[in-house]
């Protein structure tokens, strides 16, 4: 069913299984995004600089009331969960009263420059984070298409940023000849937003904004041109459209191809927060068109394409997580369009953005990354994701699997037999494999999804007081956080270690 | 013999019979119970003697453990954890396994505070440690430097989950030892049932500093046996402050409850002392 057919009250009120999977989604990433601004604000680095005690303090109570506002959706989710009929009404009042907390959320987001304004540099960690992105994207490290790693910024947003310092140099000054001196010319700057510096799981959308560095590197955009056609007859203003539409577009499918369905779902989790723009001019394709097209990729081509596919993919992904996110991200651009219908009925906007991209019809994309090769990582594990999730969910980091080919049963054996040092050293099994970024980031999004929203859901029923499952729930995010930095940055230090190993020998 | 005196005889025989029948029956039921009570004694026999050939066992087991049974417990009963190991070849001993240094350091900023109250309260206590614990994350490449006498917290790159019948200690390695490096400030057990990564106590006690750069092995664990499983895992016993930590912890003495008693007490001693005092201004 596309968004056009969806769009009439009375389905929406039909689909009351979309609806609750709407608000659930809704309401607990809403709730995750307080959390993560909440210990932002309270982190030991704030708190340590008394000077900004006011402005903590102001932050402080604005977030609790924004947290108490969430009480009322929460009590109504629950009650959905039960025994409560579903009524239309008050189902809208209630993600109303949510969407109010995000726009609210989203502003003081953009305002925390009042805490960070020091210019401080990304944390270690995000760097590692860029830089194993970097590393496990180029499969020969010689033939990086970047040649150093991109800084990044903490900013409101996700964005990528390049700076031509020669260029804005000799504007100034008339610097020719400082070309020389310059080793890249050009620098690249990531920019992350401030509260999901420590979420792990955002940390994914950079893949976009890496594949902007690509997308130019290779000219990927003059070759979707070259092939697309009736290009030249287009207007300047539709043509200007297309090229921004393309590279976005783009680069969806390359950080899908570095990052697997970890990107996809990185992204719903934003999208579920974001409104759908409100003019017809926009520089990026819908939310739901991206997420629709991105699919529509890993049904019918991430089992060739991926870079790394966990054995259980199918089972655990395809059939259920990336349905529920659709289907909710789906839902939420049906109620929002249907509002939009009733302020102005004239409007054909919403009907031409249910449409199918040309882009993505024509298999364009397709054709253009493959004639570029796209480069690959240089490992590629094929780690169980369901058992990392198991041994995640117990707040264990994971960074390595065992290595291909290891047989417990034959182990044990050649170890009682083992008598001499040679024995041992001969039977040791061959060094666990390093996990890659998407296996740790996929293995992540189940643990949020399955296991954290559901210790949410308990929490949410058992506590009396609404305070008591906030702080819980924020243990529970910072341990995931926690977990899911350590095993990266695990695996990202193992893979250096194998790979300088082998440089020296 | 008259027919009277016959049935009398008959009847009495009768009765006879039916006595010996219930003593014989009596005496069934004692050998049933006999041979019941012979069956279960048998049995316990055997339990208590399994069981001290169990016990004997692990008396006998009470070692160290060595490299076939650490690789055992890792590889296949998997009941150790030491995740990640990178490197078997290098790391495993033939009574321990190495440990490497992580990526995180903490370090006291000496400009900040005198001193931390230890009586004062745990909110004051957190908020006067943030002032004085400075955190650094090292890059692969970039060295830590440890200067003479200096001290600092990091902790292990593997994640290390300890089973209840094990109990583990950790030491130093020897070339490190010989360059003045300390890795404990004497608190090397590490009790069964804890998990998360163990924290490193660094000091230099040579006269040269010590560069230390996260992936080297600076540390090893030695394993030993229980006598018997514990029921009181450090994650299942009250007070355990550093379960499943993933970074180097700074000290949460102040979450030991004999401080509150002590404050308890100098809050009484003075009460005391003022109502003293104030008595003696009364009657000057």
């Amino acid at each position: 069913m596309t968004n056009k057919q969806k769009c009439s009250q009375t389905d929406i009120v039909h689909n009351v299984k979309q609806a609750k999977l709407f608000l659930l989604f809704y309401l607990f990433e809403t709730w995750e995004k307080l959390l993560q601004i909440t210990a932002f604000v309270d982190s030991p680095e704030h708190r340590r600089k008394s000077r900004k005690q006011a402005i903590i303090k102001n932050y402080e109570s604005a977030l609790q009331s924004l947290a108490r506002a969430l009480e009322s959706p929460a009590d109504y989710y629950l009650a959905l969960q039960g025994e409560k009929p579903f009524v239309y009404e008050e189902y809208v009042v209630n993600v109303i009263s949510i969407r109010r907390v995000v726009h609210a959320l989203l502003r003081i987001h953009r305002q925390l420059d009042l805490l960070a304004g020091e210019g401080k540099a990304e944390s270690q960690i995000t760097y590692d984070f860029v830089r194993k992105l970097t590393a496990d994207t180029t499969r020969n490290p010689d033939n990086s298409w970047l040649p150093y790693v991109p800084s990044i910024a903490l900013t409101g947003e996700y964005n990528f940023i390049e700076y031509d310092l020669l260029k804005i140099l000799s504007n100034e000054l008339e610097l020719s000849g400082l070309a020389p001196l310059l080793p890249y010319g050009r620098d690249i700057v990531l920019a992350l937003p401030k509260a999901e510096a420590e979420n792990p799981l955002m940390w994914a959308i950079l893949a976009h904004e890496v594949a902007h560095t690509m997308i130019a590197k290779y000219n990927i955009l003059n070759e979707i041109v070259k092939r697309t056609d009736r290009y030249d007859e287009m207007s300047s203003q539709v043509r200007e459209e297309y090229d921004l539409w393309a590279e976005e577009i783009c680069a969806d499918f390359i950080a899908l191809r570095i990052l697997g369905p970890s990107y996809y779902f990185s992204f719903a989790s934003m999208a579920i927060l974001l409104d759908p723009p409100q003019s017809d001019k926009t520089t990026h394709p819908s939310a739901v068109q991206r997420l629709g097209m991105m699919e529509s990729i890993i049904k019918k081509h991430y089992p060739e394409w991926a870079i790394d596919r966990p054995l259980d993919y199918d089972s655990f992904s395809e059939e259920s997580l990336i349905p529920m996110f659709l289907d909710s991200v789906d839902y939420k651009w049906a109620l929002w369009t249907s509002e939009e219908r009733l302020k102005n009925p004239q409007s054909n906007y919403f009907d031409g953005l249910a449409m199918d991209h040309p882009i993505v019809d024509k298999g364009l994309i397709f054709d253009v990354l493959d004639f570029v090769h796209v480069p690959t990582t240089y490992t590629v594990d094929q780690a169980p994701l369901s058992e990392i999730f198991a041994i995640l969910s117990t707040g264990q980091p994971v960074s390595s699997w065992e290595s291909p080919g290891f047989d417990k049963e034959s182990f044990s054996e050649a170890l009682s037999k083992a008598s001499t040092a040679d024995d041992i050293y001969r039977n040791l099994p061959s060094p666990e494999v390093p996990l890659t970024l998407s296996t740790i980031l996929s293995s992540g999004w189940m643990l949020k999804v399955y296991h954290d929203y559901t210790e949410l859901l308990e929490l949410m029923k058992q506590m009396d007081s609404f305070s008591q499952t906030r702080e819980s729930y924020a243990q529970i995010i910072h341990r995931r956080n926690r977990v899911l930095q350590t095993s990266l940055n695990r695996a990202f230090m193992m893979q250096m270690y194998w790979m300088w190993k082998e440089e020296v020998i | 013999m008259e027919l009277s005196q016959l049935e009398q005889m008959v009847r009495k025989l009768d009765e006879e019979r039916k006595c010996d029948k219930a003593v014989i029956m009596a005496l069934q039921e004692r050998i049933e119970q006999q041979v019941n009570a012979i069956e279960s004694q048998s049995a316990e026999i055997e339990r208590l003697q399994r069981d001290i050939a169990e016990l004997q066992d692990k008396g006998n087991n009470a070692a160290c453990l060595g490299e076939k049974s650490i690789l055992e417990r890792l590889l296949i009963t998997r009941d150790l954890v030491i995740h990640p190991v990178i490197d078997f070849e290098k790391q495993l001993g033939p009574a321990s396994i190495d440990v490497r240094l992580g990526t995180l350091f903490l370090s006291e900023r000496t400009t900040s505070l005198t001193q931390i109250d230890s009586l004062a309260s745990s909110d004051q206590i957190e908020r006067e440690m943030l002032k004085t614990v400075e955190k650094y994350v090292i890059d692969p490449t970039d060295a830590y430097v440890l200067h003479p006498n200096d001290f600092a917290l990091a902790c292990t790159f593997e994640y290390v989950k300890i089973p209840l019948d094990l109990v583990a200690e950790l030491g130093g390695r020897s070339s490190w030892a010989r360059k003045g490096l300390l890795i404990h400030a004497t608190a090397s057990g590490i009790a069964p049932g804890f998990e998360g990564l163990i924290t490193f106590e660094l000091s230099n006690i040579s006269t040269l500093p010590i560069e230390l750069y996260p992936m080297l092995r600076i540390g090893q664990l030695t394993f030993y046996n229980l006598d018997r499983e514990t029921a009181l895992g450090y994650g299942s016993k009250k007070l355990s402050k550093y379960q499943g930590d993933l970074e180097p912890a700074w000290t949460r003495l102040h979450k030991d409850p004999e401080w509150w008693i002590i404050k308890k007490q100098r809050e009484l001693d003075q009460l005391g002392a003022s109502r003293r005092s104030s008595r003696r201004t009364i009657a000057l």
